[in-house]
């Protein structure tokens, strides 16, 4: 081994706890920068990956932003429902696949409740279009049944055979208004994680969001004081307006049963005559344009039908700022990083101008001072970096089931980022910087000083 | 043969600043050991940088052991060094994190060769260890070693290889009457036996007399220009 090798190394282990905290301190800026990004990374693709392999998000003629949220992350609530004949309408189109509606508007401690079909768990995917699975029990069955997302299961301690309670009206933090305790559901299904929306909400079919309505739907009406009593079950009047057309009237209507859809007796059954919106799949993707032209001209109801891709896209552009503060963020973390670096290598060179005053009397040249402080400069910076990197991805590593688990946030272990690399070139080049110039000053002064060095 | 010789050597520390160094001539003889001495400022350390060829002068020939080493390429003059001439500071000798054998054989890997008769370097070091009194010192942190004990350890380190000169800058400055005297009889004990010559600079003019000559540098340096320690 090269005898400055030798050298460096024998300092490094003599000033190790000096080495140790310069690397400590290194490894501590590149873990914050990776973990800053990891995070900006899985927010991106927790937001991204929320749906996959829908072609078309159809929903009341409102605003392509508003549709998306309420549709897909359940924020908000749509203007008005759709009629079933919306849906049927779209069914009909020879380039559509799939159609799975939904209705949305209830709330069970805090999580959505999508009333939905069986399909919904076939055709709905989500990040790169893995399918949505369960951790045990299997999709509804029946009206009284209920599959719950991941969080919400994890959350409430929910096993299968349970019962719940759904609640009228959604609340972030709880209970919605009123409690529809005359129709309790049973647990069915647990689903997995999946990092998106779904893991914080529970799914019932259309019937079944229809029987918690059967009786409180007329106090939910009552308390908003536009009916009198009863209206709201006798579904098929407001049905009735949407047969004739009278849009007016329907929203109207709509807007008196809340979100959640509206609902008609049937062999004593209360079936959808209204629902939220409906997720749409096209044979070939290709035509989801022409589909969405046309879903968005019928003279039926006025219907919005978006391009999830595309909406999520102009979300997330219209949510920059947050990408911009990651970013400032992680700007300041190289800039305090690369500072607190510079800081470091430089006093710890000041402190040995004395050995190099040593080494250049016993005849080391500008070559070996060099390669002994810019290697060690360059050793520290590498220490650091893999350090760095190592405990952060070992803490993503295990830590990421608990984080999915607890936010719902995704953090896969993927390659390393552009921005990583022009992190870690940055530090070594200040690392590679630190050391030229102390090599210099060393080799410019240090033997003057040590020669000049009085008692 | 002269192991050392200026010619006409100017030197100043920038273009704006007037000489600190004018010496139309000096030399030493091979094997001779020369005091020097002078008060501070009168450019004793940086005549030594321009002898250990650490500084370059602006005009004039430094010459060592029959070389023009100012007139070498930097990695011809640094090996020059390594090869022909030893350091003593005054304090501040060694590398705290070798050992007292590794200290004394650095040179050589820098590329110093070892003296005749010797198979390696460390059997050298431990035989001029042994010759200056501190091969008891071997094993020992030099944290722990005595300022007497670091000096004799860095003559050690001064005189492996047989160097053709020793540049000792006040190495017994900091040392007592006896350690001093100790000192210098096994320095040039070892200096003598290896052939080498010495240049002793010091304010200690009560030492002047062990030595073959005496010399004042203000009877060689023209240059009114004070100087500094460490200026530079």
């Amino acid at each position: 081994m090269s005898p400055i090798v030798v050298l460096a190394l024998r300092s490094l282990w003599h000033r190790r706890i000096p080495t140790v905290l310069t690397i400590l301190s290194i490894s501590m800026s590149v873990a914050l920068f990776v973990g800053v990004d990891k995070i900006r990374e899985a927010t991106r693709d927790a937001f991204g990956g929320a749906i996959s392999k829908v072609d078309l998000i159809v929903g009341p003629r409102s605003g392509t932003l508003s549709l998306l949220l309420f549709s897909v992350f359940h924020v908000g609530s749509p203007t008005h429902n759709i009629s079933m004949k919306a849906l049927d309408f779209a069914k009909a189109q020879p380039e559509v696949d799939w159609v799975v509606p939904f209705s949305l508007g209830d709330g069970y401690r805090g999580a959505s409740v999508v009333g939905t079909t069986p399909e919904f768990f076939i055709h709905y995917k989500y990040r790169d279009g893995r399918s949505i699975a369960y951790r045990v029990g299997q999709v509804f069955s029946g009206d009284s049944d209920v599959v719950v997302g991941a969080s919400v299961g994890e959350k409430q301690r929910l096993n299968l055979g349970d019962k719940i309670v759904l609640s009228h009206g959604h609340t972030e933090d709880g209970d919605g208004f009123v409690k529809h305790e005359d129709h309790p559901f049973t647990v069915t299904g647990i689903l997995e994680v999946t990092g998106t929306p779904l893991d914080k909400s529970v799914f019932v079919t259309l019937g079944g969001l229809g029987e918690i309505h059967r009786e409180i739907g007329v106090e939910a009406h009552h308390e908003e004081g536009h009916h009198e009593e009863g209206h709201h079950e006798e579904g098929h009047h407001e049905e009735g307006h949407h047969e004739e057309g009278h849009h007016e009237e329907g929203h109207h209507e709509e807007g008196h049963h809340e979100d959640h859809g509206s609902f008609k007796e049937q062999g004593g059954k209360l079936v959808a005559t209204s629902v939220s919106g409906f997720f749409l799949g096209a044979k070939n993707r290709m035509e989801s344009l022409n589909l969405q032209r046309t879903l968005n001209t019928w003279d039926g109801d006025a219907l919005l039908a978006i391009l999830p891709g595309m909406a999520m896209a102009e979300l997330w552009k219209n949510l920059s700022i947050f990408e911009t503060a990651m970013s400032l963020v992680s700007f300041c973390v190289v800039v305090a990083g690369i500072l607190g670096l510079f800081v470091s290598l430089y006093i710890i060179s000041g402190q040995r101008q004395r050995e190099m005053t040593v080494l250049r009397a016993v005849g080391a040249g500008p070559g070996a001072i060099f390669a002994m402080l810019a290697g060690e400069a360059v050793g520290l910076v590498l220490g650091g970096i893999g350090t760095g990197a190592g405990v952060m991805y070992a803490g993503l590593y295990l830590l990421s089931p608990w984080i999915e688990k607890k936010f719902s946030i995704s953090f896969p272990i993927s390659g390393v980022s552009t921005m990583d690399i022009v992190f870690a070139a940055s530090m070594l080049a200040v690392g590679c910087l630190v050391g030229v110039l102390a090599s210099f000053k060393a080799y410019r002064s240090a033997m003057r000083e040590g020669l000049a060095t009085r008692f | 043969m002269q192991s050392l010789a200026l010619n006409a050597v100017e030197f100043r520390y920038n273009s704006k600043s007037a000489n600190v160094i004018s010496i139309p001539a000096m030399s030493m003889e091979a094997g001779e050991k020369v005091f020097m001495f002078g008060p501070s400022g009168s450019g004793k350390t940086t005549l030594l940088g321009l002898i250990g060829g650490l500084f370059l002068p602006n005009s004039g020939d430094v010459s060592v052991l029959g070389q023009v080493i100012s007139k070498m390429g930097n990695g011809a003059r640094d090996r020059f060094r390594a090869q022909e001439i030893g350091f003593i500071f005054q304090v501040f000798n060694l590398v705290s994190y070798l050992s007292v054998v590794d200290n004394v054989t650095l040179p050589c890997k820098f590329g110093r060769r070892i003296s005749a008769g010797f198979q390696t370097a460390d059997k050298e070091a431990l035989f001029l260890l042994e010759q200056l009194g501190v091969r008891d010192t071997v094993g020992q942190n030099i944290a722990d070693l005595s300022i007497g004990q670091q000096q004799r350890v860095a003559a050690a380190r001064a005189l492996i290889g047989s160097p053709g000169i020793i540049i000792a800058d006040e190495p017994t400055s900091a040392l007592d009457e006896d350690a001093r005297t100790g000192f210098l009889n096994v320095l040039f004990a070892q200096a003598k036996r290896e052939g080498s010559s010495i240049l002793f600079v010091s304010h200690d003019r009560t030492i002047a007399s062990q030595f073959d000559r005496s010399l004042a540098l203000s009877s060689v340096n023209k240059a009114k220009a004070p100087v500094t320690g460490g200026q530079v």
